[in-house]
């Protein structure tokens, strides 16, 4: 039998697998991207494999929003303001475990404030922010960074570059260096390790930097304009890589966008930003199946209305 | 390659025309000396000038490691303390505008006649390229990358470490670069005001007494120094900043 060939068992199965990574079957996710990022990634382990035995395989339950799940992340009436003036007014957002939230405000509106805020690179006026039910006072150590730039130091290997979030607090342990190995062997990185950011390809980069943000071992991610100033390629790859993060590493994903095409066809919600000062002015559920976003009508009139309120606010 | 042909080309040309305008002109060696017998002084008087050169050599050296460690937590501290920036910038500054020959016998006068000024001297000239360099390197660090390393709880010695130090290596170098082939100066200028031995010594005992052949033979070994400095330098650099395409050679 074909090692690619699924046994009737398996055949049943594989809705209950995250099929996004392992198997030959083309995944709702990808299916939603009209360019196959699997020709882009190629190396993958097979279905079955030691890698998925090891990893929890998210199931269809996992995707959110589900009624009632628990609040990954809850952020009351954040305020802040520069030399007297409103930068942020009264901003509140809860994002549930495993789910895309979309910021999507105009350029220029507090959105990187706003994450700095939540990172506690600068301070807040008034606001409290809860993670899990509990109140903590920054997302600092909790939650990793992605922007559309790869990030990689290039005077570190891969390697290094994906062990870095351990290696700033301790020395990366023998079984640390394994799992950013069986990351690399999962992103079709093997046998990269020992190469420098630039010897590798854009694509390949980024997928180091998505290990890096597996192995902050951190459940929120945050995600500065990830698509903006990237080639066609790249984003559909970066898309397939938040997907990724979002179905099969269960990561809270919060983005800051001003693309309203990116946000309709990845977010489970779109927070509508209005900008001096940064407040939530609508928040917009997408229930729609993320495979079957591409060409909804439905959708296409919410991109409409979007656009018709942010140039609204530009007039 | 083409290039570095190019350019002993080009010396060689230079060289060939002097001679010939030395002997073409017939002008007397104590007034400018043809490059043959400049070398002929140079194999001649070999010893003594590697006596001198290495006593330059080591001024330089001390000279540039004591301003090199100084820029260093100078501009580290301009860095990590904003507040510090702002308090020594103008002081730094202002210190270019004090001519070096203005300094030369003060220090002469505090350290004595022995190597302490010069290479105080060296140390003076090239410190304010460096430490700017240094921290015009760190300023340039990626803000993204700043956050990335906040995002993973990072502290101060950390960052530093792992992101802006290395980030800064090829402002460092390229500052370093400036500073071992301009170092040459500040020691000279220091022999020159009050020594017993350097190459700038030689060169005020050789031009009392006319003998302009050997001047320009303890110049073309301080110019030799000076490029051996800088091609150490490139060497280390391109070792330590490998990633870069900014690194450079003569």
């Amino acid at each position: 039998m074909s090692p690619c060939r699924l046994t009737p068992s398996e055949e049943k199965s594989k809705v209950l697998i995250d099929s996004n990574w392992g198997s030959r079957y083309i995944p709702a996710e990808r299916k939603l991207l009209s360019f196959d990022p699997w020709n882009l990634i190629r190396v993958m382990p097979a279905k079955g494999s030691a890698f998925f035995r090891k990893l929890p395989a998210a199931s269809e339950n996992s995707r959110l929003p589900i009624p009632g799940a628990f609040f990954m992340i809850e952020i009351k009436n954040f305020t802040k303001s520069f030399h007297n003036r409103l930068v942020i007014g009264d901003f509140s957002l809860f994002a549930r475990e495993g789910t895309l939230t979309a910021l999507l405000g105009p350029s220029g509106c507090g959105k990187s404030t706003f994450f700095d805020l939540l990172m506690g690179n600068i301070s807040r006026d008034g606001g409290k922010l809860f993670l899990s039910g509990k109140e903590i006072p920054h997302l600092k150590g909790t939650a990793a960074y992605m922007s559309q730039k790869d990030l990689l130091l290039p005077w570190l290997t891969l390697r290094e570059n994906a062990l870095l979030p351990i290696a700033v607090k301790k020395t990366p342990s023998a079984s640390d260096i394994r799992e950013a190995e069986e990351l690399f062997e999962l992103l079709g990185l093997s046998g990269s390790g020992d190469l420098y950011p630039r010897h590798v390809s854009g694509g390949m980069a980024q997928r180091c930097t998505l290990a890096r943000t597996i192995l902050f071992r951190t459940p929120i991610v945050l995600l500065d304009e990830p698509f903006s100033a990237v080639d066609a390629i790249t984003r559909q790859t970066l898309r397939s890589l938040l997907l990724l993060l979002r179905s099969r590493f269960r990561k809270t994903l919060l983005m800051i966008t001003h693309d309203v095409e990116d946000a309709l066809l990845l977010a489970d919600s779109i927070i509508i930003l209005s900008s001096a000062p940064m407040t939530a002015r609508e928040k917009l559920a997408i229930p729609t199946p993320k495979e079957n976003r591409q060409g909804d009508p439905s959708l296409q009139e919410k991109k409409e209305r979007i656009l018709a309120m942010l140039q609204e606010k530009v007039s | 390659m083409k290039s570095r042909v190019l350019s002993l080309v080009f010396f060689g040309a230079f060289l060939l025309s002097w001679e010939f305008f030395c002997h073409a002109a017939e002008i007397q060696p104590f007034i400018l000396p043809a490059p043959s017998r400049i070398l002929r002084i140079i194999a001649e008087e070999a010893p003594l000038l590697l006596r001198h050169g290495a006593a330059t050599a080591i001024e330089i050296l001390l000279g540039t490691a004591l301003s090199v460690t100084a820029a260093v937590i100078l501009a580290a501290a301009m860095f990590i303390f904003p507040a510090a920036e702002k308090a020594l910038a103008p002081l730094l500054v202002a210190s270019q505008a004090i001519p070096v020959f203005a300094l030369a016998p003060l220090l002469v006068a505090w350290l004595g006649y022995g190597m302490g000024s010069k290479i105080l001297m060296a140390a003076v000239i090239i410190f304010f390229p460096v430490t700017v360099s240094l921290l015009q390197g760190f300023k340039s660090c990626d803000a993204d990358l700043a956050r990335l390393f906040s995002a993973m709880g990072a502290g101060t010695w950390k960052t530093f470490r792992l992101l802006y130090w290395p980030w800064a290596m090829p402002y460092f170098f390229a500052g370093l670069r400036v500073a071992v082939s301009v170092a040459a100066i500040g020691a000279v200028i220091g022999e020159w005001v009050g020594s017993m031995r350097g190459l700038g010594f030689l060169m005020m005992q050789a031009n009392a007494r006319l003998r302009t052949d050997l001047v320009f033979a303890s110049i073309a070994v301080l110019s030799a120094l000076s490029i051996f400095l800088w091609k150490i330098v490139c060497f280390f650099e391109k070792k330590c900043v490998h990633w870069s395409d900014t690194t450079n050679s003569l």
